[in-house]
């Protein structure tokens, strides 16, 4: 049992520190993005799985030889009117301590979801009321505004919306590529994808990692959409579509030049894409469902 | 509920091309291919007040409306929303909007006179 928490202490160390510092290094990542998302999503759960599992694991030891064994001990002896449950302080307040973080977690989850929807629906509306269609795709909607900008509010009734701007600055060909762009977005579910990472990483912001955990996964997010898109349109043309309008924007006088050089790295990648590689996604699919597995083998088999 | 949207949207479509306030009656007249009658403008004039968008001159006796901020306004208003990056970009997934350095910017006006090579050449080869 010690073995068993100690070797899930390590991975959920390694999962929350070297791991999320090296993998948005990895050069490979823009071959197979998709791929690389599902690992992310895997070093998260599995991160999640590793901590709470051992602190819970730690705490019901002392009840029985396993830990579904443990909790059914448990949950009988708090139905019968022990509130510890038989668990002296230390164990009692591991177990309140795992409960409590994992209870915040999920809540932070669903509160941000809850968030999110009612922002995008009062934005939609807005959108709808002072936007135009665009002539181009009756779908889309403009809103009269310089500074080009393309943007997609996903879920249930999704809308592309661009500014004027943007639709004086690109050609026809340009525009495609940029609608083809945010409705792969769409077609993708990326809200659902980047939504846990942007929702904890507001609430762990003491944690470096998850904070870097999000800027990869937008980035990856980018990258799949750009792939998507260009199912539909030329890759030169999305890179023409997004290299000018890299070149124009101008940046804000106060805020002077905060560029993370994302938007040069997906004109490149447009340019000269990296070769795709089959055993490479297997390789990055495989370690994610073993992430998910290994701690959840560990913790049911285990012998506490 | 769809048509009352669409009701709303032709009422500031109104306002926001319209001089100066309107009546109830300017609009039903602005709008003469929908037939409405004024008590559905009306309706539609206070569900636009309660959200803010539309403002009621009360000096006068016909009650005179205005809208709250220009279509601009608001789609200024719109885009930092979308567009801030500081939240958590709760309501947008907003990829041609990211902030670049004005080094980047540079290299970037290289990269599209690179693309905009390749494209000629796609189609003159």
């Amino acid at each position: 049992m010690t073995l068993t928490v100690v070797a899930l202490t390590l991975l959920a160390v390694a999962l929350l520190g070297p791991v999320p510092a090296l993998l948005p290094r990895a050069r490979w990542a823009a071959a197979e993005p998709r791929a690389t998302l599902v690992l992310w999503q895997a070093v998260g759960l599995s991160a999640g799985l590793a901590v709470l599992g051992a602190a819970a694991a730690l705490a019901v030891a002392p009840l029985s030889d396993t830990l579904l064994g443990a909790f059914r001990v448990f949950v009988g002896r708090v139905a019968a009117g022990e509130p510890t449950g038989g668990l002296g302080p230390f164990h009692s307040t591991l177990l309140v301590v795992a409960v409590v973080l994992t209870a915040r977690l999920l809540g932070v989850l669903a509160l941000s979801a809850w968030r999110t929807v009612r922002a995008r629906g009062r934005h939609r509306r807005m959108v709808d009321l002072v936007g135009r269609p665009l002539r181009a795709d009756a779908g889309s909607l403009v809103l009269d505004h310089p500074a080009p900008a393309a943007y997609c509010l996903p879920g249930g009734t999704p809308r592309v919306v661009l500014t004027s701007g943007a639709v004086e600055m690109f050609d026809d060909e340009e525009l495609a590529a940029v609608l083809a762009h945010e409705r792969a977005h769409l077609a993708e579910r990326h809200d659902l994808v980047v939504l846990p990472f942007a929702a904890w990483s507001k609430a762990l912001p003491w944690l470096p990692t998850v904070r870097r955990s999000r800027t990869a996964v937008d980035r990856l997010v980018e990258m799949v959409a750009d792939d998507r898109a260009c199912a539909d349109c030329d890759r030169t043309v999305l890179a023409c579509a997004l290299a000018r309008f890299g070149a124009a924007s101008a940046p804000d006088g106060a805020l002077a030049a905060t560029g993370s050089g994302a938007v040069l790295v997906r004109v490149h990648r447009l340019l000269d894409p990296p070769r795709r590689s089959a055993r490479l996604r297997y390789a990055l699919l495989s370690a994610a469902a073993l992430l998910l597995v290994l701690p959840t083998v560990a913790l049911l088999a285990t012998n506490l | 509920m769809a048509r009352l949207g669409e009701l709303e949207r032709a009422v500031m479509e109104v306002l926001w091309s319209a001089p100066d306030s309107c009546t109830a009656r300017d609009i039903v007249a602005a709008l003469p291919d929908r037939e409405l009658a004024a008590t559905t403008v009306l309706t539609v004039l206070s569900r636009l007040e309660r959200k803010d968008l539309v403002s009621r001159d009360r000096d006068s006796r016909a009650h005179r409306y205005r809208p709250t901020a220009t279509r601009e306004q608001h789609a200024a208003t719109l885009m930092r929303e979308a567009l801030d990056t500081a939240e958590d970009r709760s309501a947008a997934l907003a990829s041609f909007a990211e902030q670049v350095s004005p080094g980047e910017a540079e290299e970037l006006a290289a990269s599209l006179a690179e693309a905009l090579h390749r494209r000629s050449a796609a189609r003159d080869g």
